[in-house]
C-alpha cells in the first residue's frame, strides 16, 4: 500500500513566489494534499504554532526571519507545539561549512537547490523512514548530528553516552 | 595518540516517537508520480528576469557596500553581501531554466567562499562575474551566443578566479 500522505500537512516556509508555487505542486503531485504555504520564519512560526504541521519545508534566506532562526523557534520556543518536527533546509549553498551551520541549528536534513523532484522525495522519505534521535544538551538540542556510530573513532568523547563507543570497540 | 577522555558533556538521548510514519503507513510512492513531479518542475514557465534581476541588484549593491564600507565592517560580512545574492541565483537559475546562471553563480560562491579578504583585486573578479550574469540573463539561456560561449564564459571566469588565487593564494 503506498503512503497515505493525504493524511499529513506539510509547511513550506518560502519569500520567493514561484519557488514556493513550484514546491507546492511537487508536493501535491506525490499525493501531498494539504500544503500551506508562508513567506518568512516569522509567519512560518505562527502558522506552525496554530496547525502543527508534521513536516516543514523551508528556505534559508528569507527576511525578517530566515530558516536557520525558524528552525531555533521551532526546536526551542516554548509556544512550539512540536519541537521534534522534522525540517527540511532548502538553500543554494553546498559547502561543507554551510551546511554545518545549518546542521548546528537543528535542521532534519538539507536540500540542495536547484534540486530535482526525486531530491525532494527522498528527503521526505528520510524523514519517515529513518528520523534521527535528538540530542539534549547545555549548547545544542536538535536532531543527532552524528549519522552513524563510528568504532574506529579514536578522537576525544564529547557526551557521556560516548561511553557506548568504548563497548563497542 | 591517547587523547583526554573527561570531562564529558552531558547529553541526553531523546527518541520521539515517529508520529509521521504512523500516519503514512509504509509503502512509497509511485515512481510515475515523481516523474510527473518533474515534469512540472521542467516545464513550469515562470518569468526568472525580474527575479534574477532583483538578485543581480542586491549582488552589485554588495560590491558598493564592500568598497565603500572596507575597515569599517569586517571582511566576513563584507563578502556576506556579495555572497547570499549569489546563492540565490544559483539557486534560483537552475529551477526555472537558467541551468548556465547556476553554474556561473555556483562558481562566484565557490571564490567568494574561498577569498579571505575583500580587497580590490576580489571586486574586480566579482564584477567580472556580475557583468557576465547580467549578459546570460538579459539575453536569455536560449540566445545562439549564449548558448554557443556558454562553456567559454564560464571558463574564462573559472580562469579569472585562478588567477587570483596565484597572486593572492589559497
Amino acid at each position: 500500500m503506498p503512503y497515505q500522505f493525504d493524511k499529513i500537512s506539510v509547511l513550506v516556509v518560502e519569500d520567493n513566489q514561484p519557488m514556493a508555487l513550484m514546491a507546492k505542486s511537487i508536493l501535491e503531485t506525490f499525493g501531498i494534499q494539504t500544503v500551506v504555504l508562508a513567506k518568512n520564519g516569522e509567519e512560518g512560526f505562527e502558522t506552525f504554532c496554530k496547525q502543527n504541521n508534521d513536516i516543514i519545508l523551508a528556505d534559508w534566506m528569507m527576511k525578517p526571519m530566515d530558516g536557520i532562526s525558524l528552525t531555533r523557534a521551532i526546536r526551542n520556543e516554548a509556544r512550539s507545539p512540536n519541537p521534534f518536527v522534522p525540517i527540511i533546509l532548502m538553500t543554494g549553498f553546498s559547502e561543507k561549512l554551510r551546511v554545518e551551520q545549518a546542521r548546528d541549528s537543528g535542521v532534519s536534513e538539507f536540500l540542495v537547490k536547484p534540486f530535482e523532484a526525486k531530491d525532494l522525495y527522498k528527503r521526505v522519505v528520510q524523514v519517515i523512514e529513518r528520523p534521527r534521535q535528538f540530542i539534549r544538551c547545555e549548547t545544542f538540542f536538535g536532531p543527532d548530528r552524528r549519522r552513524k556510530a563510528d568504532p574506529n573513532f579514536v578522537g576525544p568523547w564529547r557526551r557521556e553516552t560516548d561511553h557506548s563507543l568504548k563497548d563497542l570497540t | 595518540m591517547e587523547y583526554p577522555r573527561a570531562p564529558r558533556r552531558r547529553a541526553e538521548v531523546l527518541f520521539p516517537p515517529n508520529t509521521l510514519k504512523a500516519k503514512v503507513g509504509s509503502g512509497g510512492i509511485d515512481e510515475r508520480l515523481i516523474e510527473k513531479a518533474q515534469r512540472i518542475i521542467e516545464e513550469t514557465k515562470v518569468d526568472f528576469l525580474p527575479i534574477g534581476k532583483r538578485y543581480l541588484a542586491s549582488l552589485e549593491e554588495g560590491v558598493v557596500t564592500t568598497r565603500t564600507s572596507r575597515g569599517q565592517i569586517d571582511s566576513e560580512n563584507l563578502i556576506a553581501t556579495m555572497l547570499y545574492p549569489a546563492m540565490q541565483l544559483k539557486a534560483n537559475g537552475g529551477m526555472f531554466g537558467y541551468p548556465l546562471i547556476t553554474s556561473v553563480a555556483a562558481r562566484l560562491i565557490r571564490f567568494l567562499e574561498q577569498v579571505h579578504d575583500a580587497n580590490e583585486d576580489v571586486l574586480e573578479v566579482v564584477n567580472a562575474f556580475v557583468e557576465s550574469l547580467k549578459a546570460i540573463l538579459l539575453m536569455g539561456e536560449n540566445n545562439r551566443k549564449v548558448i554557443q560561449h556558454g562553456d567559454d564564459l564560464y571558463l574564462a571566469l573559472d580562469e579569472a578566479c585562478e588567477r587570483y588565487f596565484e597572486k593572492h593564494g589559497y
